[in-house]
């Protein structure tokens, strides 16, 4: 799994850092990393929290672009 | 906003899929570590005096599983659920407290017969505590160090 840099790109536009992210959130700092990292694969019910918390789609996060599928 | 991702131990969803994984290794060190043992004392071999032998097996196990909770971080976030690592390192600390002077006092000793003695295994016990607390600490420190960001 390659990295996200779409949430990393969308939290910095927030202004947030990682721990502000996993706060808003209810995870821990780590699995905000894990996420943006590519290493961990988030359950549907959090990537939802996580574009609520940044306000963008899941389409624009998690939905891979043509280059990735 | 909702925080729906903690359960009631205070983990996240990455980390309850850790702990899974965690418990497994846990479980077959033990398994393996009572096999070893049963082929032991089939052969008369006896290598912990009366109990102690299982339960430095049992200590074994969660003392790995803890270590590895530490490691990858499958920490829950409220300090006081974490409190326990503290609390094993108090107790170490007793134990290392209780069991020393006999060491220098009354000149007991660790391994009798080829079998470790209550104050051998105690004192290993003490050890496995004494050590957890102080990963811990250095885990929350690593932690604390590397801020809000990567």
């Amino acid at each position: 799994m390659g990295k996200n840099l779409r949430m990393k790109s969308a939290r910095a536009a927030k202004g947030l850092t990682q721990q502000e992210l996993a706060d808003r959130v209810g995870v821990t700092r780590q699995t905000v990393s894990a996420i943006e990292k590519g290493d961990y694969n988030p359950t549907v019910r959090l990537c939802v929290d996580i574009c609520r918390a940044l306000g963008v789609t899941l389409n624009e996060l998690f939905w891979p672009g043509e280059d990735e599928q | 906003m909702r925080k729906c991702f903690m359960g009631d131990d205070g983990l996240d969803e990455r980390q309850l899929l850790l702990r899974g994984n965690v418990y497994k290794h846990s479980l077959i060190v033990l398994m393996a570590l009572l096999l070893i043992d049963g082929f032991l004392r089939e052969e008369g071999i006896v290598w912990a005096q009366g109990m102690w032998g299982n339960v430095l097996i049992l200590w074994a196990g969660m003392g790995l599983a803890m270590a590895e909770f530490i490691l990858r971080g499958v920490l829950p976030r409220s300090p006081r659920q974490n409190s326990v690592y503290i609390l094993l390192g108090i107790c170490g600390l007793m134990l290392l407290a209780l069991g020393v002077p006999h060491i220098f006092l009354d000149h007991a000793p660790l391994i009798e017969d080829g079998a470790l003695t209550t104050l051998g295994a105690g004192l290993i016990q003490a050890a496995v505590m004494i050590g957890l607390c102080l990963l811990f600490i250095s885990r929350w420190i690593y932690d604390r160090r590397q801020g809000p960001e990567d």
